[in-house]
């Protein structure tokens, strides 16, 4: 790593990975600041790192996952074959039928994790937002569970992430 | 403790060891509060109903994070925005009395949230306009 990179990227306190719709967002956590690597204006293929206090960063990540008021539910948790999750869209017969409740579109899969250097546990959120609502996703065995979730719990969340 | 404003005839339930930091404007801070460097607080306003899309409007760097309709035409909004360098979470609880929008504004640095939440939300909440 170039000496000419921020010192939270040579030496972080945690790496936290984002990963929605196909894309992959990089940061580093410090104490005092976050560097992201987000795409750049100037092309797919560059890189921009921008350089956030760390307070910024539940904020920050609630823009990037588009945060915002959704539809209330009060489903069941839902339990489901985690491969039929990762490959929802292709989901057909019966798994299709029991899904079109929960994944009516337009949903996205996003998924947060926060890694600390020192070998501590991590931390993730794994979050389905439809147009039902907002779902946790979280794994259990080799099935998915669904929860039923808010945008303000979500958010905890986020704030959990920037402290890992 | 229900605390009930001498002058504007608002009533709000507090909890232990939360403190009257000014009356006029009424400003309540949470234990600890004066240790850190955005103290946790809520403050009551009343006014004209204003238009919840404004109040983000003049909020710097704001984002709109959650909306929840509640009993008895309230509403609870979640607005994560900027304050002198500061991300902050703004939870506010609206209620209607007659023609005047009572607003409780519970707010907290971004990081302080998730611990602070609760006891934040439980003071909001608890606002009883004047009859």
């Amino acid at each position: 790593v170039s000496a000419e990179l921020p010192a939270e990227v040579r030496d972080p306190r945690v790496r936290l990975r984002l990963l929605r719709a196909g894309e992959q967002i990089d940061a580093w956590l410090g104490d005092e600041a976050v560097v992201l690597a987000l795409p750049s204006a100037e092309g797919p293929e560059r890189l921009e790192l921008r350089t956030y206090p760390l307070g910024f960063l539940p904020g920050v990540l609630a823009d990037l996952i588009e945060l915002g008021p959704r539809p209330r539910h009060d489903r069941d948790e839902l339990r489901l074959p985690a491969a039929t999750l990762a490959a929802a869209l292709a989901a057909d017969g019966q798994e299709r039928e029991r899904l079109a409740e929960v994944l009516r579109e337009p949903f996205a899969l996003t998924r947060i994790e926060a890694e600390p250097a020192d070998g501590s546990p991590g931390v993730s959120l794994e979050l389905l937002d439809t147009a039902t609502g907002l779902w946790l996703v979280r794994a259990d065995g080799g099935d998915v569970v669904l929860f039923p979730t808010t945008a303000t719990r979500v958010f905890r969340g986020l704030v959990r992430l920037a402290l890992a | 403790m229900r605390y009930e404003h001498p002058r504007l005839g608002f009533s709000i339930e507090l909890a232990e060891a939360w403190e009257l930091a000014s009356e006029v404007p009424p400003v309540f801070l949470a234990p600890g509060a004066r240790e850190l460097a955005f103290a946790p607080n809520v403050v009551v306003t009343s006014g004209r109903a204003e238009a919840l899309e404004a109040t983000v409007a003049g909020l710097e760097h704001a984002r709109l994070i959650d909306r929840e309709s509640l009993a008895g035409g309230a509403e609870r909004t979640l607005i994560h925005h900027v304050v002198r360098q500061t991300a902050v979470a703004l939870e506010q609880w609206w209620f209607r009395a007659g023609e005047e929008l009572w607003v409780s504004s519970a707010s907290c640095a971004a990081l302080d949230y998730d611990e602070r939440a609760d006891a934040l939300g439980a003071v909001a909440a608890s606002l009883v306009p004047p009859p």
